[in-house]
């Protein structure tokens, strides 16, 4: 399999150089040179992997020089690599929006990251929910969510019938912003959740 | 001659506890007497339709014994003086064990109090220490025995499960310490961390943790709270108490009558700070703002007149609440439309998914459906 890789050139300060360098390691950059522009301020020059810059690393660059680095790149040309289709599976079934083309190396920690991460986000529903993240046949990451066991309010007075229906009104509000997966309710906001894996 | 409920609040209390975060708290004698002076005039001033009959009032807060006696007489005087009552009406003053005496209990006697609502929460000392209440279980025992010689049949007993570091057996010796002196009705309700109170900053994360199904540092897992639960309706139906209602117990007869009120949607009018009424379709509340009350300035917020549709909801919310549920000949009566007709789909799914069972006179919550009823109620919004 070939995958598409980009030249990179990231403008950074000396004190982010570390940090940086870092996380192109991090996401299987090939170390090209470094030229210094000022006394304060370096060149990096990297090749990387398309698919490992294309959804937050912009995000990430910024947030580890403190918003100083800025990114360049342009397109090189495939290589060969290893590449995997990760797939996830929620209840079973699977979530093509949530399939990702990844390379071998990271697919283990991708995938348990993503069951984890998925995990956080979807709420508790009537069943169990097992979550997995699978390569073809093979299931290389699982999480579970467990299935609700009480959700009762103990007390409902006079005074506290208003609260409550308030409480019961959110409760559905917010049933209605879930995508059904199957017979799984899953909240928008998992599914970017779900891109972001780089939050520290 | 229609039947209305009166609720009267009184917000005072000895001390806070350190889980409550109902509207109450300390105050002093200056402070009280300019209160009940004023829930008076509020009594006096509020226009009744005329026709009405009073069936219960429910002396609630805070701590009501924490009164002189002779308060709470007057407040149900002038009650009398205003309205009309039933013969039979249900009047309950809610207790503290560490400020009831042999005195306040004839007086509450002789003015006409027939029911009494004691807080006791725990038969042990440590947990009584941790939540932070007044009194000792020997308190509880001495108030018990002065209410009984007082000559009080019916009687409350409020207990709490589900505390942090509480185990199943222990929660087990609590309830059988109370059945030995054999209340004619028992609340049990489950711990809730509030926000607000000492007990959320101490156990908000565990609860969370527990809310996840994950394991509990000190609070009581989620299998471990359900057990408590299924051994309270186990032990105390074994003695003789029906569970009616979600987390209240009675011998046959005894059901509070006040609080069916309010899960049958009957009309109540609540005098006091913040006490809640439903009269004429329309559900408010006074103000919370003590000040403001004392001023007299006793309306809270804007009214809201119920929709037929809110109504239904509510019928729906609340009747489940009651273990026999809701009659689809009340739900007939109530709107001139079958129940059926207007939650087809919504019966069907959650019989379907066992949370419901219906006869032939009624729909009902299933034990499963108990345990997760908040899942239940959202699905009869319309």
């Amino acid at each position: 399999m070939e995958e598409p890789i980009v030249s990179a050139e990231i403008m950074v300060t000396t004190e982010f150089i570390g940090p940086i360098m870092q996380l192109c390691e991090e996401r299987r950059g090939n170390y090209l040179g470094m030229e210094y522009m000022e006394e304060t301020r370096a060149l990096l020059k990297y090749e990387l992997p398309l698919n490992e810059i294309i959804y937050d690393f912009f995000d990430a660059l910024k947030s580890r020089s403190r918003g100083y680095a800025s990114f360049d790149y342009e397109m090189k040309g495939y290589e060969r690599s290893e590449l995997v289709k990760l797939d996830i599976l929620v209840n079973r079934e699977e979530v093509d929006a949530l399939s990702f083309i990844v390379h071998a190396g990271t697919a283990y920690e991708r995938g348990r990251k993503m069951c984890e991460k998925l995990k956080e986000e979807i709420p508790r529903q009537l069943f169990e929910i097992p979550i997995q993240a699978a390569i073809g046949s093979k299931i290389i990451a699982r999480e579970t969510v467990k299935a609700m066991r009480k959700d009762v309010l103990a007390k409902c007075y006079g005074g506290d019938i208003t609260r409550k229906k308030k409480l019961l009104e959110k409760q559905k509000e917010g049933k209605k912003r879930m995508r059904q997966v199957g017979n799984v309710e899953i909240p928008q906001k998992a599914f970017m959740s779900v891109l972001k894996l780089d939050d520290k | 001659m229609r039947p209305l409920q009166i609720y009267i609040h009184i917000p005072f209390c000895v001390k806070k506890c350190a889980y409550c975060d109902f509207l109450s708290f300390a105050a002093d004698e200056k402070m009280k007497r300019a209160y009940i002076g004023m829930l008076l005039q509020e009594i006096e001033a509020w226009q009744d339709r005329g026709d009405e009959s009073i069936s219960t009032v429910f002396f609630g807060g805070g701590t009501p014994s924490v009164l002189p006696a002779e308060a709470i007489a007057a407040v149900l005087e002038a009650l009398k003086k205003k309205f009309t009552f039933d013969r039979d009406a249900e009047i309950t003053v809610e207790c503290n064990p560490g400020t009831l005496t042999a005195d306040k209990l004839r007086i509450y006697r002789q003015a006409g109090i027939n029911r009494l609502s004691i807080g006791l929460q725990s038969a042990q000392e440590e947990e009584l220490r941790l939540l932070g209440r007044i009194h000792t279980w020997e308190d509880f025992l001495e108030s018990f025995r002065l209410a009984r010689q007082a000559g009080f049949g019916n009687i409350n007993v409020d207990l709490m499960s589900a505390l942090p570091g509480q185990r199943l057996a222990i929660w087990r010796d609590t309830l059988e310490k109370v059945l030995a002196l054999a209340p004619e009705h028992i609340s049990a309700y489950s711990l809730i961390i509030e926000e607000g109170t000492p007990f959320y900053g101490r156990y908000q994360e565990d609860a969370r943790r527990r809310e996840r199904g994950e394991e509990c540092q000190i609070l009581p897992s989620e299998d471990e709270e359900r057990e408590m639960y299924r051994l309270t309706e186990t032990l105390l139906e074994e003695h003789g108490y029906a569970r009616y209602e979600i987390s209240n117990y009675a011998l046959p007869g005894f059901a509070c009558r006040h609080n069916c009120g309010y899960w049958e949607r009957r009309e109540y009018k609540g005098f006091g700070l913040g006490a809640a009424s439903l009269v004429d379709h329309m559900r408010f509340s006074n103000t919370t703002d003590l000040h403001r009350y004392l001023e007299g300035n006793w309306e809270g917020e804007a009214q809201e007149r119920l929709t037929r549709e809110e109504e239904m909801e509510e019928t729906m919310f609340l009747g489940l609440r009651m273990r026999e549920g809701v009659s689809f000949a009340h739900f007939r009566q109530q709107f001139g439309v079958e129940m059926e007709t207007v939650y087809r789909e919504v019966l069907q799914k959650l019989e379907r998914q066992g949370l419901l069972e219906q006869t032939k006179e009624t729909v009902r919550l299933t034990e499963r459906g108990t345990d997760i009823s908040n899942y239940v109620f959202a699905e009869f919004l319309l």
